[in-house]
C-alpha cells in the first residue's frame, strides 16, 4: 500500500510554489531565444531504440529508459533532445541554415544520488552552418539567456576537443589509450595521464601534465598556443581566441573564461565545448558544445553548435542568489451576499485589469469570508451587499 | 568578503596525515585533531571549514559541491564513481585492493559462480565482468576476512596494507587489482570558481608531496 504514495528514484513532484518559479525561468528563456531568432520545436519523449545505438551519438545501453511495444520493438524515453532534433533536421527540414530552440524533459534510467532520472532543460541548437562567428552567436546568446533570467556572477567556460585531440594526435596514441587519457582528461587525473602516458614520447608526459591546471582567463589561450604541435592544435586555439575576440567587441568577456583540458560530457562533441558555472551550485547549469559529426549517421554532413541548460540547476543558483521569483499572494478575497454575485464578478475583474491578484470566494456571510481570507492567506477581504462594499 | 573553502574530511587516519599537509601549506587546523563531537568546524582565520564525514561519503559532498576540497582513498574513489576533479596523489594511505582467500584457492575451478564478500561491489562488479567472470557478491560492511572463514564467501575483495589480518586469518592474496593511496579531488566547478584560493593551494600542496 505504501509504494502507492511513493516515487519511483530520481523523480520528483514539482508543487505549486517551485511550479511557479520554474515557469517564470522557462517562460524567460523561451522568450530569450525567441527574441534571438530561435523557432521552437518539439519531439516525442519516446523514441525508437535504434536512433541512439549508432555513430558518435551512441548511448549506453543501461543509461537509457526502455520501454517494449506492444509488437516487440525496442523503444526508449529520450535521453536527450539534441539527437532528436538532429534526427528532424535530416529527414523533415529543408535544407540550409536553421535556428532551432526547446523546452522539454529527458531521463536517464541510471540511478545516481542527487541527480535526477527525469529533468528539464531548455537549450538551442543553430545547424546547418559553421565558423566563428556562428561559435560567438551560441556564447552570447548562453550568456543573455543566463543575464535574462537575472542569474548574476556565472561565468561560461570555453573549451575545444580539437586541443587535445591532436595532441593525441601528434603522439600517434593508440585507440585504447586513447579512451582512458580522454576520461582522466575530464577528471583531472594527472597521476593517470602520467603513468599512463610515462612509456610514450616524453613530450606526451610532460604536456599533460600541464593541461589539468590550464584554465582560467585569456592567458590561458597564450600559453596553450605555445603548446601546440600541429595544425588541430593550433586551430582549435585559434578558433577559442576568435570567439573570445568577438565577444570582448560587444563588452560581455567578464563572463568568458577558459579551460583547455575541458572535452565535454558528450562524447559527440567535435570542436568548441562550453559550460555555464556559478559560485552558488557545485554542477554546471548550462552544458553544450560544437558537434559537426551528429548528423553523419544519417547520412548527411551538417555542422552544428548547441548548448542545454538545467532548469533545476538554473533554479536553484537562482534560489541561492536569492534572485528567484517566488509565486505572488493574493492581495484581495471578494465575499457577497447571495443575490450579488455578478456584481462581485465584475468587481474582481476590474481589480485584475488593474494588474491586482484577486478571487471571488463563495463566502455569502461575513464570518465565512473571514474564514476563507485566513485560509486562502490574503492581504485583504471585501464584502459586498446591499450596505455597498465593506473590508473584513 | 572571500569565499569559505570546505574541506571534506573522514576522521581518522586520513585527517591527521591531511592536516599535517595542510600545517605546512600555512592552514591553522590543528584544533580538528582535538578530540571533539563536533562535525563543522572553522580555523583560526576563519577562510576553511572542516565538515567530518564518513569515508565513503567524501567524494559525494564534494561532487554536490557542498565540500569544495576532499581528502579520501582512491578505492573509496573507485568504489564510488563520482563526477570529480582528482588531481594529486598525496602518497600516503598506501595500500592495495586485492582478491583473497585460502592458499590453495584455484580461481578458475569456480567458472559458473564465485561467492565474493567485499566492501567494494561495484569494484567486484565491474573487475569480474571485465575477466567475464561468473559471481555471486556478497556486500559486507566490515571484518570482510570472515567471509572465507565461516564460509560465507569463496574469497573476499579487500584492501591489503601489511598483510597481517590475512596471514593472522590463514589467508593469503590471490590476485593484486589495483595500488591505491590518499587523493585530493576538488568539486568541478569550485576550482574554477573559487580558482584564486584554491589553485595556489594546489600548487603548494603539490610541492610538498614531491619534496617528500
Amino acid at each position: 500500500m505504501i509504494k502507492k504514495f511513493k516515487l519511483p528514484s530520481g523523480i520528483q513532484d514539482h508543487l505549486p510554489l517551485d511550479c511557479y518559479s520554474r515557469r517564470v525561468v522557462e517562460n524567460k528563456l523561451l522568450d530569450c531565444f525567441k527574441y534571438y531568432g530561435y523557432s521552437e520545436i518539439q519531439t516525442p519523449v519516446l523514441e525508437r531504440y535504434e536512433l541512439f545505438d549508432s555513430g558518435v551519438g551512441r548511448v549506453e545501453l543501461n543509461k537509457l529508459f526502455k520501454v517494449t511495444d506492444v509488437d516487440g520493438d525496442l523503444l526508449v524515453l529520450r535521453p536527450d533532445i539534441t539527437m532528436p532534433i538532429s534526427r528532424i533536421v535530416c529527414t523533415k527540414l529543408s535544407e540550409g541554415s536553421k535556428r532551432l530552440c526547446y523546452l522539454g524533459k529527458s531521463f536517464s534510467a541510471l540511478e545516481n544520488e542527487g541527480k535526477l532520472r527525469e529533468f528539464t532543460q531548455a537549450g538551442v541548437e543553430i545547424m546547418g552552418t559553421q565558423g566563428n562567428d556562428v561559435d560567438i552567436e551560441i556564447v552570447m546568446l548562453a550568456i543573455k539567456s543566463l543575464i535574462a533570467v537575472g542569474l548574476e556572477d556565472f561565468q561560461i567556460e570555453l573549451g575545444h576537443v580539437g586541443f587535445f585531440k591532436g595532441l593525441l594526435n601528434a603522439f600517434n596514441v593508440g585507440e585504447e589509450d586513447r579512451e582512458v587519457l580522454i576520461n582522466s582528461i575530464e577528471s583531472k587525473n594527472g597521476i593517470k595521464l602520467y603513468t599512463l602516458s610515462h612509456d610514450m614520447d616524453k613530450l606526451l608526459p610532460d604536456t599533460l601534465a600541464k593541461l589539468p591546471m590550464l584554465f582560467g582567463g585569456e592567458e590561458v589561450l597564450d600559453s596553450a598556443q605555445k603548446m601546440c604541435l600541429n595544425d588541430e592544435m593550433k586551430n582549435a586555439v585559434s578558433n577559442l581566441k576568435a570567439v573570445y575576440e568577438g565577444i570582448k567587441k560587444l563588452g560581455y568577456d567578464k563572463y568568458v573564461c577558459f579551460d583547455m583540458s575541458s572535452v565535454g560530457k558528450m562524447k559527440y562533441y567535435s570542436g568548441m565545448v562550453m559550460r555555464g558555472i556559478n559560485k552558488n551550485l557545485g554542477r554546471p547549469i548550462l552544458s553544450g558544445g560544437r558537434y559537426d559529426g551528429l548528423c553523419d549517421s544519417f547520412g548527411k554532413h551538417v555542422p552544428a553548435v548547441g548548448f542545454a541548460i538545467g532548469i533545476g540547476y538554473l533554479v536553484t543558483a537562482l534560489d541561492n542568489q536569492d534572485k528567484l521569483q517566488k509565486m505572488p499572494e493574493i492581495e484581495v478575497v471578494v465575499g457577497y451576499a447571495p443575490e450579488f454575485m455578478d456584481k462581485a464578478e465584475k468587481y474582481v475583474d476590474k481589480l485584475r485589469a488593474k494588474g491586482i491578484n484577486a478571487i471571488c470566494s463563495f463566502a455569502t456571510d461575513k464570518a465565512t469570508l473571514k474564514k476563507s481570507k485566513k485560509a486562502i492567506g490574503a492581504n485583504r477581504a471585501v464584502y459586498l451587499s446591499k450596505d455597498g462594499e465593506e473590508e473584513i | 568578503m572571500q569565499d569559505k573553502i570546505k574541506f571534506a574530511l573522514a576522521k581518522g587516519r586520513l585527517a591527521e596525515k591531511s592536516v599535517d599537509i595542510l600545517e605546512k601549506c600555512g592552514i591553522d587546523c590543528r584544533c580538528i585533531l582535538e578530540p571533539s563531537r563536533k562535525l563543522v568546524m572553522s580555523d583560526v582565520s576563519g577562510k576553511y571549514e572542516f565538515i567530518f564525514v564518513k569515508p565513503s561519503d567524501v567524494p559525494i559532498y564534494v561532487e554536490h559541491g557542498v565540500a569544495d576540497i576532499g581528502v579520501v582513498g582512491k578505492d573509496t574513489l573507485l568504489e564510488e564513481d563520482r563526477d570529480v576533479y582528482e588531481l594529486i596523489d598525496l602518497g600516503f594511505a598506501k595500500c592495495r585492493l586485492c582478491l583473497a582467500g585460502y592458499k590453495n584457492t584455484d580461481l578458475s575451478n569456480y567458472k559458473n559462480s564465485l561467492k565474493v564478500a567485499t566492501k567494494y561491489a561495484h569494484i567486484a562488479k565491474d573487475y569480474f565482468d571485465s575477466k567475464g567472470q561468473n559471481v555471486e557478491i556478497i556486500p559486507l560492511h566490515g571484518s570482510i576476512e570472515l567471509g572465507p572463514i565461516v564460509g560465507l564467501s569463496d574469497i573476499i575483495l579487500d584492501i591489503v596494507e601489511s598483510g597481517k589480518t590475512l596471514q593472522e586469518n590463514d589467508l593469503c592474496v590471490l590476485e593484486e587489482i589495483v595500488n591505491c593511496s590518499a587523493r585530493l579531488i576538488v568539486n568541478k566547478v569550485s576550482l574554477k570558481t573559487k580558482a584564486e584560493e584554491i589553485k595556489p593551494l594546489v600548487t603548494k600542496i603539490e610541492q610538498i608531496i614531491k619534496s617528500q
